[in-house]
């Protein structure tokens, strides 16, 4: 018998073909890779060093989140609306391969999206850069976090066309609430310290730390690493692989027969 | 090792909750074959196929894909099953070459990316982004995805929906090219042509039984001998006699051919009406399967 391929080889098509769909997907260029670092560029000096690396962190982590999550679980929903994901289920790839690949290629291009960003902010505002392997760690397990939650989410999700809400509604709100898009006064302390343990504020935070200096932030990236385990399981254990029936779009009943 | 029964399903039985969908299935597909799946929306045909190519489980019965169990299916085995689903699954963004190459790259003897092309059809758009080919060309591309990595079984779901008479043809003859190669394949469609086209056999599936399973001919002759059916010219009135024969605007007699021709003959000439149009054969396999299907042919259960 023909002996089938190795692994090893598919994995990295894999990743470049998901890195091809991402590139050529307008939504994931603009809002996850190009969005942050034209509103950086348009917003005017933020201040001191400190402000510039919140400024900084804050729309990085917009872009992430853009990419890694809402970007990220919308297209998964078009994939599987469209027989996309029955095909590979259907193939001989391995669906670790695909989503290994996927979310790979997604953290690529975060990685990527953050080099511009932070570089106007290293242009423009002269923002700190103190550590970038830590940076890139924070970027890269945050946008782990992301995508392994935007698969779980796809869960809720009935088409492409109800993904955008759903989506920002648990994203925007989260990412404002930590402070990302500037500050947030008067937050009863309990909200504040929630942020601190969910995706959007531990990456802020994380960010921030690494532009500034000091020590790695541990703690936030043991919150990222922490999402991304649980956002894995929890995908693992709820994912759906065929479209939401048009019976049970509305009330959420069992499966009929079509 | 080989097989020589590529599909064999007997007693398959799967339920919706109070809903059976498959009730009792049983068929068998030689390797080498062509079969086509036929029956309404609902008669379970669906479901079968989904239990077939793994995505579903069965409730009861023995299931045997290629001589596995397609709910134990591996690697190894998905290699060896080729997938065109019902509507094109493909990525827009992706060229078509970018996403044949993808797909070959998975099986472990594909068949070279540029005869693959050359046989659907695509030499010519292998630089063309998927999204922007017609719904014909997108078929091609789902074709070429199953086809590539020479499996020994293909499922086809309703291949041609919606393609022009052109596109139809082309894929037929790439479906005929591929079973030549000895690949058994296992259709579905709701084309009567496509299947006397393809078809080696024909099942019929009704409300989740199989009721009919036989070649095209023999599902032809069931239907009753050789007709003569005239499509009446509007505002031609037809003697009682005649009448009786008329179904939907068409005069349709069967029985003894000739006695039914100098009938019509006689009343053609006597009436002065344009005999154009006139038909004498077997039933088609459209017929047959109406026949098969229409309502009052099915055992009453509306208790």
């Amino acid at each position: 018998m023909t002996e089938l391929p190795p692994i090893a080889p598919l994995l990295v098509r894999q990743v470049r073909y998901h890195l091809r769909l991402l590139v050529r997907n307008p939504r994931a260029m603009t809002t996850g890779v190009l969005l942050p670092g034209l509103l950086l560029f348009l917003r005017g000096s933020p201040g001191h060093a400190d402000e510039v690396a919140g400024a900084v962190a804050g729309l990085t982590a917009l872009g992430v989140g853009m990419l890694g999550y809402a970007s990220f679980a919308a297209s998964l929903v078009t994939a599987r609306e469209s027989g996309v994901l029955r095909r590979w289920r259907a193939s001989p790839l391995p669906s670790w391969c695909y989503f290994t690949g996927r979310i790979t290629a997604t953290v690529v291009l975060a990685l990527a999206g953050t080099a511009i960003t932070v570089a106007v902010g290293v242009v423009e505002f002269g923002s700190p850069v103190h550590d970038p392997v830590g940076l890139a760690l924070v970027i890269g397990l945050g946008a782990l976090a992301f995508a392994a939650l935007g698969t779980a989410v796809t869960r809720v999700i009935a088409t492409a066309d109800s993904a955008q809400p759903v989506l920002m509604f648990t994203y925007l709100p989260v990412l404002f609430l930590s402070g990302a898009l500037g500050p947030v006064n008067g937050l009863p302390a309990w909200v504040a310290g929630l942020m601190h343990r969910l995706p959007p504020g531990a990456l802020v935070n994380g960010m921030s730390a690494t532009l500034r200096g000091g020590t790695l932030p541990l703690g936030d990236l043991a919150v990222l690493g922490a999402w991304g385990i649980g956002g894995l399981v929890l995908a693992c254990v709820v994912f759906r692989w065929d479209p939401v029936p048009p019976s049970a779009r509305t009330a959420k009943t069992a499966r009929v027969p079509a | 090792m080989t097989a020589i029964t590529a599909i064999d399903v007997r007693g398959l039985t799967k339920r919706f909750g109070p809903v059976t969908a498959v009730h009792d299935v049983g068929f068998q597909v030689e390797a080498g074959a062509v079969v086509a799946v036929l029956g309404q929306n609902g008669a379970g045909k669906t479901t079968t196929i989904e239990i077939l190519e793994g995505f579903q489980r069965a409730d009861g019965g023995h299931v045997r894909v290629l001589g596995t169990d397609p709910a134990q299916a591996d690697r190894r085995w998905r290699s060896r099953i080729g997938l065109v689903l019902q509507s094109t699954s493909l990525d827009p963004q992706v060229t078509v070459l970018e996403a044949v190459e993808l797909h070959a790259a998975l099986y472990p003897n594909p068949r070279p990316v540029d005869e693959m092309l050359a046989v659907v059809g695509l030499t010519d758009d292998a630089d063309t982004r998927i999204g922007v080919l017609s719904g014909g060309r997108q078929r091609r591309v789902d074709l070429a995805l199953g086809m590539v990595g020479r499996p020994d079984l293909l499922f086809l779901d309703e291949p041609t929906t919606g393609l022009d008479p052109q596109a139809r043809r082309s894929l037929w003859a790439a479906i005929r090219e591929l079973n030549r190669s000895g690949t058994t394949i296992l259709l579905t469609t709701h084309y009567l042509d496509e299947a006397q086209q393809l078809a080696d056999r024909v099942i019929v599936m009704s409300e989740g039984r199989v009721i009919a399973d036989a070649t095209p001919d023999q599902l032809r002759a069931r239907a009753g001998g050789a007709a003569v059916r005239f499509p009446l010219p509007p505002s031609v009135s037809v003697p009682p006699a005649l009448a009786r024969h008329v179904q939907d605007g068409v005069l349709v007699m069967r029985g003894d051919v000739g006695e039914a021709l100098a009938a019509i003959v006689g009343w053609a000439r006597a009436q002065g009406v344009d005999l154009q149009g006139l038909e004498v054969g077997a039933p088609s396999l459209e017929e047959a399967y109406l026949a098969l299907t229409e309502p009052d042919h099915e055992q009453a259960d509306h208790g």
